[in-house]
């Protein structure tokens, strides 16, 4: 692919940075929960971009208010399926807006 | 991708071989690059009825965006509104014409006003342009129509033009765009970079793909360490000054060495198989969506 030589899948944001590590997946997540959003875990084999439902990974944690927990469920999420591409999602519920507002890829290890 | 031009010569311009063309380097370059791809195919034509034609010409090729200019007049706006709504689109909205509001200054509208109509109007998109002035217009009054997209309310803010209080209730928000040349210290506020994180920058510069890369890396950079800061202020002078060029990990060669060799190296990178599975061209489940 000639303008994609690497082959990284470039969706969502930092996607044409080097992996996050999971010190930085934590600031990302303690970012979101610090402006209300809610997380959640989609995992998917097909990561073709018309592929816009990824599988849930549990539900989304509306009431999950503790960074350490997301990132438990990251861990779980890797763990159960270690060759599937996993993003991490936030929600912002705010009147308006009521939609996604982030979302990245993570490594699965 | 947008098509940053004004329709002028409606024989001229052969809207037909247009879409067609543009849709087969949209299907391309979304194939190549494994991201959802779209360029703004613009439907302005002289009545409703050529309009409705060209962009239900643009949703049978499986564009996700059509634009108009302004010059079409307000109702034949939200009359492609109500359109692009009913046919899952994204509809463009390009500034063509509002010169003839916004050029003279002792008189006519302000193009802060012309967004809040657009708004009321809705389209989801407004080219706003950037808040370092391509052409004219001072940063704070950019800022403003920034602003009257983005907000939910709208505070008084007489630096930026706006002169009371406005409560949006739920009128959907529009996301400003602009065409060329939108850096990182663009980025006026919270809300509108959110807004354009997606957006302005991929247009950084349209005729270059080595552009689009930049700002694509640039926004990564910036969101995560302006996101960083906000969470904590551990921001190092160095990382600030983080370069936009292509960087190291993009690069082809560095590719081979880091990617493509020791799989079991110490740094996990995520890639697909060494044979990428070819993506399923939305032919048979993309028009199935669109299947009234």
């Amino acid at each position: 692919m000639m303008t994609n030589p690497v082959r990284k899948i470039t969706q969502g944001q930092f996607s044409f940075l080097p992996e996050l590590t999971d010190a930085e997946i934590s600031l990302q997540i303690e970012y979101g929960l610090r402006r209300g959003y809610a997380w959640s875990i989609e995992y998917t084999d097909d990561p073709h971009p018309r592929n816009t439902y990824w599988e849930m990974f549990g539900m989304p944690m509306f009431d999950l208010k503790d960074g350490a927990g997301v990132l438990m469920e990251l861990q779980n999420c890797r763990k159960s399926f270690p060759q599937h591409y996993i993003r991490l999602i936030a929600f912002d519920s705010t009147r308006g807006v009521e939609s996604i507002v982030m979302s990245f890829i993570v490594t699965a290890r | 991708m947008k098509d940053d031009e004004n329709i002028n010569s409606q024989p001229f311009m052969h809207w037909r071989d247009r879409f067609l063309y543009v849709m087969d380097a949209v299907n391309k370059a979304s194939a190549a690059t494994g991201e959802v791809k779209g360029s703004y195919l613009n439907v302005t034509a002289a009545t409703m009825e050529d309009m409705y034609e060209r962009a239900e010409f643009a949703r049978q090729l499986g564009s996700v965006v059509v634009m108009i200019d302004l010059v079409i007049g307000w109702t034949a706006i939200q009359s492609m509104s109500n359109w692009a709504r009913r046919n899952d689109m994204i509809l463009h909205m390009h500034r063509a014409g509002h010169g003839t509001y916004t050029r003279q200054k002792n008189h006519g509208v302000s193009f802060r006003v012309i967004a809040k109509w657009l708004r009321l109007a809705g389209v989801d998109h407004l080219h706003a342009g950037t808040a370092v002035g391509k052409l004219e217009g001072d940063p704070l009054t950019v800022q403003g129509y920034y602003n009257v997209c983005r907000d939910s309310y709208t505070r008084q803010d007489l630096p930026r033009g706006i002169f009371f209080d406005q409560d949006w209730c739920d009128i959907r928000k529009v996301m400003p765009v602009a065409s060329v040349h939108s850096r990182r210290t663009d980025a006026p506020a919270a809300g509108s970079f959110r807004g354009r994180r997606g957006a302005a920058v991929r247009w950084r510069n349209h005729r270059s793909p080595a552009g689009i890369q930049a700002g694509a890396v640039a926004t990564g950079w910036h969101w995560k360490r302006w996101s960083r800061r906000a969470t904590r202020a551990t921001t190092s002078a160095s990382r600030d000054r983080r370069s936009c060029a292509t960087p190291p990990w993009l690069q082809p060669a560095a590719a081979g060495a880091r990617y493509l060799g020791d799989i079991s190296s110490t740094t996990p990178q995520r890639m697909l198989p060494i044979s990428p599975p070819r993506p399923r061209w939305p032919t048979e489940s993309f028009q199935g969506e669109h299947a009234a």
